[in-house]
Parts: C-alpha cells; sequence; structure tokens
C-alpha cells in the first residue's frame, strides 16, 4: 500500500544518479582530453619549433659563409677548406656544402682550367643524360657549377655538376636571384651518397658590392649551396624532453611541403622510439595529431606530429572510467541507503500506524470501560487537586466532572472528615509505600447538594511521569449500609424478642426440676430435663446468631489485652471440667513450661474459643476417654491444642468444617448438640488476633484441634493501636 | 426486722417476674416487685430496699432512666444497683455498668445462681 511513495525517490536517485555519473564520466573525460591536447599541443610547438631553429642554424651557417665571400676579395680552394670543414662537421644534417659561381659561356674554359689546376684534372662541367648518365654540360648562356665542394669525400661526383641543367635545382636557384635572398629548392634526390634520403638545396646567393654597376644594384655573383639532409635533421629532434605524461609513447613527425596550389608533398617521415618504423605517409592509425607551419627561406613545409595515446577503448585513459565508477558506486550506496531509510520509515509508519490505531482503539475501548464501569473512579495528584472524574462519580456525588475537576478532593468531605482525610493524604504520598494503599475503607463523602453518601473507598498509587497520582475507585454503599444497620436491628431485636420468652422457659424449667424434682416420676423428669436441656440449646443458638452477625458486620469488639498463655489455658480447663464430668470425659492439662508466656488477645474471645474446641472433643469423644488441652510454642507464636479419642474428621472434609453450619455428618446436631456455627466464629476470632486455626490427625489416632497465636510483643501492641 | 435482704426488683414481663419470685423465695430475701419505673419510684423510698435490680429494656420508663431517678430520692444515692439485660454485647454491658451499676446479670439467666448473684453485689 505504500509501495508507490517508496520508488519514486528511489528512481529519481536512480535516475539522478546515473545522470550525475555520466555527466562525471564525461566531465572527467573532457578534462582528461582536455589535459592531453594541451600536452600534447605543448609538444607539438616545441618539436617544430626545435625544427626550425635547427634547420635555420643551417641556414645561418650558410648565410655567413656567404658573407666571407662577399667580404673577400677572392676566396681560393683551400680557404674555403679551413672555413667550411669545422661548420658542416657542427651538424651531421649537411651532406654537403658548396660554393656555386655563376659563370657564363665566355668563362667556363677559364673556370673549368682553374678547377685542374686546383687539381682536380678531369674536372669540367658537367650535365646529367636522359639515360642518368653524367656528360659534359652542353653549350649554354650561363653554368651554376658546384665548384668548391666540402666534404669532398662522399661527394665526388657532384663537383663541376651544372645545378642549372636541373629544373628543380634551377628554378631554386632563379628563386634567389629574384629574391637576391635564400632559397631552398624542393626536396631532391641527391646525384651523390644516398639518394633514397630526402634532401633540400639551400641557396645563399653571394652578392658583392658592384661599384661599377651604373644602378648601384649588387650583383649576384655565386651562391652557398647546402645539402641538407632532411631525415637527418629530424634525427636531432626528440620529443622525450617535452612528454611529461606517461602518454604519447610513439610518436609520429611527418614533414611536408606547402605547394602553392594548397596541396602539399610528402618529404620524410620520423617515428619515435626509432625503432618503431612505421610506413611513410600512413598516419592514420594516429588518433591526434598536431600541424605546425615552419617557415624556412623562401618556402613554407608543414611539420604534422602524431601520436595515438589512446590506450583503452574511446578513452584518453582509465581516469573517467574510475571517476565515473566511484560516482556510481557512490550513488549505489546513495540509494541502498535511501532504500533501507525507506523501508525503515515505512516500516516505522506501518508499525506507528497499527500502534496509534490500536492506541485509539484501547483508549477509546479505556474511555468506554472508565466512563460505563459500575463504580465511581476519581484520580488526584498528591497534592489532592481532581484530575478525573467518571459518570459514575458524577452520579454518586451529583457534581459534574467540568465542576470538580481542578479542585481539591476536600470538597467531597464532610466537614468533620476534612482534616482527617487530609492527613490521611498526606500519609498516602509518603514514599515507601505499597502500591495499593487501601482496600474497602469506608468513608463518607459529601454531596453536591450537602447530603452525606457512605463510600466504599479502594485507593492505589500509580507512577505517571514519575508523579505520583492516587487513583480511587468507589461505590455508593449508602443503601447497603441501611439495610445493614436495619438488619443489625432486626437481628438485635429478634434476640431480645428470643432470649424474654426462653428466660422464662428456662427459668421455670429449671425451678421445677431443682426445687420439685420429688413429686415427679422418671419419666417427667426425663422430659422435663430433655426440655431444659434445649432450652439452654436454643440460647446457645441464639448467641452465636448473634456473634456472626457482629463478626460479618465487623462489631465484634475486641478488648485486648496482654494475657499470660498458660492461665488462658486453665480457665478454659476449669470452664470445661463440668461439662467433661457430665460426659465422663478425662479432661487433663498441659501447661507451657514457661510459666510466663505472654499473648495479646481478648480474654472472653479467646476463652470462647477455647471452650468450643473442649466442647466438641468432649462431645465427640467416646465415653471414659481423655481429652487433654496443651500450650505449646513454636518459634513466635503460641499453640493451644485440644486432643480426643474421637473419631476425628475426614480429610475431605477439612475445607468444609470451619464454614457455617457444618458438622460432618449432618444426623450429628440432633445427636449431638451444637448449632454448627462454633468454628466458623472460633476461626473469626482467631483471625482477628492474627493466627489460624486448624486441625490434625496423630499417629496415634487422636484428632488435635489447635489454635495459634503470636506471642506478645511490643510492636504488636503498638501497631494495634494505630 | 429481720436479716432478710430487701430487694427491690423493677420488671415489665410478668413470666419473668414469676420465675425471679420462684427462684429467689427460700433465699432470704424480702422482696418488692414493681411492673414499671414509675411503679417502683413510688414505692422505692417507702420499702426502702438494700439493694437494686433493674430490668434494662421496659415499656415507658427504661432500667437505665429507672435507676436515674431512684438515685436522686435521699440515700438511694449509694445503693447498689444490679441490671438484668438480654443485652449481652460488651459494649452494651459496659454501658450499663457506667451507669453506676455493679453487675451487669444476662438473660437468659441462671435461676439456681440468681439468689448468690444478688448477694455477692452486696
Amino acid at each position: 500500500m505504500h509501495r508507490y511513495p517508496l520508488n519514486i525517490p528511489i528512481s529519481t536517485a536512480v535516475i539522478v544518479g546515473l545522470l550525475i555519473s555520466s555527466l562525471v564520466f564525461i566531465g572527467v573525460k573532457h578534462l582528461e582530453e582536455q589535459k592531453l591536447k594541451q600536452e600534447f599541443n605543448n609538444i607539438t610547438l616545441n618539436i617544430a619549433k626545435d625544427f626550425e631553429k635547427e634547420i635555420n642554424t643551417q641556414l645561418y651557417t650558410l648565410k655567413s659563409i656567404a658573407t666571407f665571400f662577399e667580404t673577400a676579395e677572392f676566396v681560393d680552394r683551400y680557404d674555403f677548406y679551413t672555413l667550411v670543414t669545422p661548420l658542416y662537421k657542427r651538424s651531421s644534417a649537411f651532406q654537403a656544402i658548396e660554393w656555386i659561381p655563376i659563370v657564363p659561356f665566355e668563362e667556363r674554359n677559364h673556370y673549368e682550367s682553374f678547377a685542374i689546376s686546383d687539381g682536380f684534372p678531369g674536372f669540367r662541367f658537367i650535365e646529367k643524360s636522359p639515360k642518368g648518365a653524367f656528360i659534359p654540360a652542353e653549350k649554354k648562356e650561363v653554368y651554376y657549377p658546384v665548384f668548391y665542394l666540402e666534404p669532398y669525400q662522399g661527394n665526388e661526383a657532384a663537383l663541376g655538376f651544372d645545378l642549372g641543367s636541373e629544373s628543380t635545382r634551377l628554378s631554386a636557384i632563379n628563386e634567389a636571384l629574384k629574391s637576391n635572398a635564400a632559397s631552398a629548392s624542393s626536396p631532391v634526390s641527391l646525384i651523390q651518397g644516398d639518394y633514397s634520403k630526402p634532401a633540400t638545396l639551400v641557396f645563399v646567393p653571394i652578392s658583392k658590392k658592384a661599384k661599377t654597376s651604373p644602378d648601384k644594384k649588387n650583383k649576384v655573383s655565386g651562391f652557398i649551396l647546402g645539402v641538407i639532409k632532411l631525415d637527418l635533421l629530424l634525427d636531432g629532434i626528440s620529443p622525450d624532453k617535452y612528454r611529461r605524461s606517461s602518454e604519447f609513447k610513439h610518436i609520429n613527425i611527418t614533414l611536408f611541403e606547402n605547394n602553392d596550389d594548397m596541396s602539399r608533398t610528402f618529404i620524410t617521415s620520423k617515428n619515435y622510439p626509432k625503432e618503431n618504423v612505421s610506413p611513410a605517409g600512413n598516419t592514420k592509425k594516429y588518433t591526434i595529431r598536431n600541424t605546425q607551419e615552419i617557415k624556412f627561406a623562401d618556402k613554407s613545409w608543414q611539420i604534422v606530429i602524431a601520436s595515438n595515446h589512446y590506450q583503452y577503448f574511446f578513452l584518453p585513459n582509465l581516469k573517467p572510467l574510475f571517476a565515473s565508477g566511484i560516482s556510481v558506486l557512490f550513488f549505489i550506496t546513495l540509494i541502498a541507503h535511501l532504500i533501507s531509510i525507506m523501508k525503515q520509515k515505512d516500516r516505522a509508519e506501518e508499525n506507528l500506524e497499527i500502534k496509534t490505531a490500536s492506541l485509539i482503539s484501547s483508549e477509546q475501548s479505556l474511555q468506554a470501560i472508565v466512563e460505563n464501569m459500575a463504580d465511581g473512579l476519581i484520580t488526584i495528584n498528591k497534592e489532592g487537586v481532581i484530575e478525573s472524574f467518571n459518570s459514575t462519580a458524577e452520579k454518586i456525588f451529583g457534581h459534574t466532572s467540568e465542576q470538580i475537576i481542578g479542585k481539591n478532593v476536600s470538597i467531597l468531605m464532610p466537614e468533620q472528615f476534612q482534616s482527617e482525610q487530609s492527613h490521611y493524604l498526606q500519609q498516602l504520598s509518603k514514599p515507601g509505600r505499597e502500591k495499593i494503599i487501601d482496600v474497602g475503607r469506608e468513608v463518607g463523602g459529601l454531596k453536591s447538594d450537602g447530603t452525606l453518601v457512605s463510600i466504599d473507598l479502594s485507593l492505589s498509587e500509580i507512577n505517571i511521569n514519575n508523579k505520583p497520582i492516587f487513583v480511587g475507585i468507589f461505590r455508593d454503599i449508602t443503601e447497603r449500609k441501611k439495610l445493614e444497620k436495619m438488619k443489625n436491628e432486626f437481628i438485635s431485636t429478634v434476640s431480645h424478642e428470643l432470649r424474654t420468652p426462653l428466660t422464662s422457659i428456662r427459668g421455670a424449667l429449671s425451678i421445677i426440676i431443682n426445687k420439685s424434682e420429688d413429686n415427679f416420676s422418671d419419666k417427667t423428669k426425663k422430659m422435663l430435663s430433655t426440655a431444659e436441656k434445649n432450652s439452654k440449646r436454643l440460647g446457645e443458638l441464639i448467641n452465636d446468631i448473634l456473634d456472626m452477625e457482629k463478626l460479618d458486620a465487623g462489631m465484634l469488639s475486641f478488648r485486648k489485652d496482654v494475657l499470660n498463655a498458660n492461665t488462658v489455658a486453665k480457665a478454659a480447663f476449669e470452664a470445661g471440667e463440668g461439662y467433661a464430668k457430665k460426659h465422663n470425659i478425662m479432661l487433663s492439662i498441659k501447661l507451657h513450661p514457661s510459666n510466663d508466656l505472654m499473648i495479646w488477645g481478648d480474654e472472653r474471645r479467646l476463652l470462647q474459643v477455647c471452650a468450643n474446641l473442649l466442647s466438641n472433643a468432649i462431645k465427640f469423644s467416646p465415653e471414659n476417654s481423655p481429652v487433654k488441652i496443651e500450650v505449646s510454642s513454636i518459634e513466635n507464636v503460641v499453640r493451644f491444642t485440644v486432643f480426643d479419642h474421637g473419631e476425628g474428621v475426614s480429610e475431605s472434609f477439612r475445607s468444609q468444617l470451619f464454614e457455617r453450619f457444618s458438622q460432618a455428618d449432618s444426623s450429628d446436631t440432633r445427636q449431638r448438640g451444637g448449632t454448627g456455627l462454633g468454628l466458623n466464629i472460633s476461626r473469626a476470632i482467631i483471625e482477628k488476633h492474627k493466627g489460624k486455626i486448624d486441625f490434625y490427625r496423630t499417629t496415634d489416632k487422636q484428632t488435635a484441634f489447635y489454635f495459634e497465636v503470636p506471642i506478645y510483643s511490643e510492636k504488636q501492641e503498638n501497631k494495634e493501636h494505630l | 426486722m429481720s436479716d432478710n435482704i430487701r430487694l427491690l426488683y423493677v420488671e415489665d414481663e410478668e413470666d419473668i417476674l414469676a420465675i425471679a419470685e420462684c427462684a429467689l423465695e427460700d433465699e432470704g430475701f424480702d422482696l418488692l416487685f414493681c411492673s414499671s419505673g414509675l411503679e417502683a419510684l413510688e414505692k422505692a423510698e417507702a420499702f426502702s430496699p438494700d439493694i437494686l435490680l433493674l430490668d434494662v429494656m421496659m415499656s415507658g420508663m427504661d432500667g437505665p432512666t429507672t435507676l436515674e431517678k431512684l438515685r436522686k430520692i435521699p440515700h438511694f444515692e449509694n445503693i447498689p444497683a444490679l441490671f438484668l439485660t438480654a443485652k449481652v454485647q460488651p459494649q452494651e454491658v459496659n454501658a450499663l455498668l457506667a451507669l453506676g451499676a455493679k453487675k451487669v446479670i444476662s438473660k437468659p439467666f441462671d435461676v439456681m445462681t440468681l439468689a448468690d448473684q444478688i448477694k455477692d453485689a452486696l
């Protein structure tokens, strides 16, 4: 029933979690890529810069040689050798450095013979035939022969070669002439050395100040030519020093020449590390590349640097995956936590609902019970202020609960009881009392109309929030009290009215029997004696009934005193002697060895109990059997026991024995006499002495009826006076 | 004058009066039986009793009231008085003794010992 509300936050959390994880992934990926791009850009820039710097260093070298030529009157072959050798040795990229004079046809022979005289006997201007063989140069207006050459070794084939005979070289020469500035050729295959390696020829014009020239223009007399092997130049570039991360392990550098028609021509390519050779121009497998423009002399080159840094499928590295993984984990944890919280909340809500429902129903039913209970219910706090008052209480006292709640409980007490009851309340609020503090206490109450009401009050103390609250449950016993009073008066009257004629009957019979005995026949005497005996029994019955009613009403009063147990027993013994003699019973007494064993009790009532036990024993004993009264003590009680040799009482009758009008055999009543009230009254008397009364069968088949009362102590006396 | 004890007995029950008369004859008493308190008050001074025996519950004037009035007669202040009653509860007995009675004899009484009980009170 609560599942839908549960799902909304969780699905929201799932969606948000996925969204955020994706964003984290994308973000981190982007950042990583940016970072790597930045690094790669940096590497690229640096490589291009290094390359440009390197190649321009070569150009500078060439320019400085050209300047030397321009300033010197004449540079012979040996001068050239000494000047150039240390320079080309400085860079491995130079295949050769050459002097190219511009030689008009008419000066050809002069230059050829000059070279021969320098020690090159076969020197002549040469060119390449279409078949690829070197042949003497054809007749031309002007020649651009390789005249000085260093190092000679390895470049022998180039000496005397007319550069103007080959188009690529010639166009570079023409460029240099036109601009009077350094010009580089497109990559060419060399005619000497390793032909496969691409090289560029850089022509630096040598322009002497022409004193004689009318336009005062510098006249270009020749060129300093640098043959630069581009692959060797690339060899000198190392990306290692620019690589900061572990990425870009494999880098490819490719050099292109930009053409005028926006296309480009591949020059050379290089892989790092070197052993990882890839086919030239195949840069497709690289996932990142940068192009830098390089200006060199009059040429524009492109250096393309490529790398494959993607080590993982479509990811720059594992960081985004890792970050989004953490994010997903975080959200999974969050969602799991959320689910558990929601479930807990759900359960708690369900429990709360159930509890609330059951609380409401239990509170309602409790309220209904309290309101409809037949007894009045009042609760007061320890100051005596009334806190609740149910409808029965309203009926009993005539106050409504609205009127009475918040007032002091004394409003319900008759004036004469107020001080007594407030004292009682003070006593109650003392700590250390039992929770149920009073049961069945009869108190007077004051109704709203000023009349009195008798109530039977039970008071208990409960603690709510550490505050004691007294709960009083009471019922109106005014009617009951009235009835009781009527009954007591009735019994008192009846017993009086019964006694008066009984007095006459017994008196008359007694006088006849005792004073006129001789005048009657035996039969008459027997009848008279039967009549007397029964009139006595009737008297006893009236006494017992009266006692009983007094006991029931709690009105049997006791005059307690400190008594000597032996004295009580002796008195009982003496009172029973006559009765025993009449029934031919041998009555004996066994006193307690300690003659000062004291008890606390009403002598008359205790003797009544003793007399009852003795008369029972005598009545139910066979003739000429002994009956004994004995005083003993066990711990803190004194026991009075009467032993007889009668039939005893069956165990099955034990429970009924002390009840009213009970005799073991109902026929006994007539045979033995007695009212059947004696033991019941005795038990009530003994209970009023905080003792007990019972019987047992001795091993020698005697019946022993006994009662116990506590040994006297001052405490007991004090307690009873309270 | 004989040595007989002069007993004034007030009892409104004729039967009991008769029984008491029987029980006390030949026991050394000079008896004056009155059937009401008023009668006793009329005759008491002339009879000049040694001891008073009064029933408690009587129609008209009850025993305690009768005793109270008798006590007001000159020389009657200290005459021993006994009550004869069917009310035998301790508090009832105590109340009667508090009125100045020497003894309370309960009904039904033992006719054979009645005379001795009265004599004991003198």
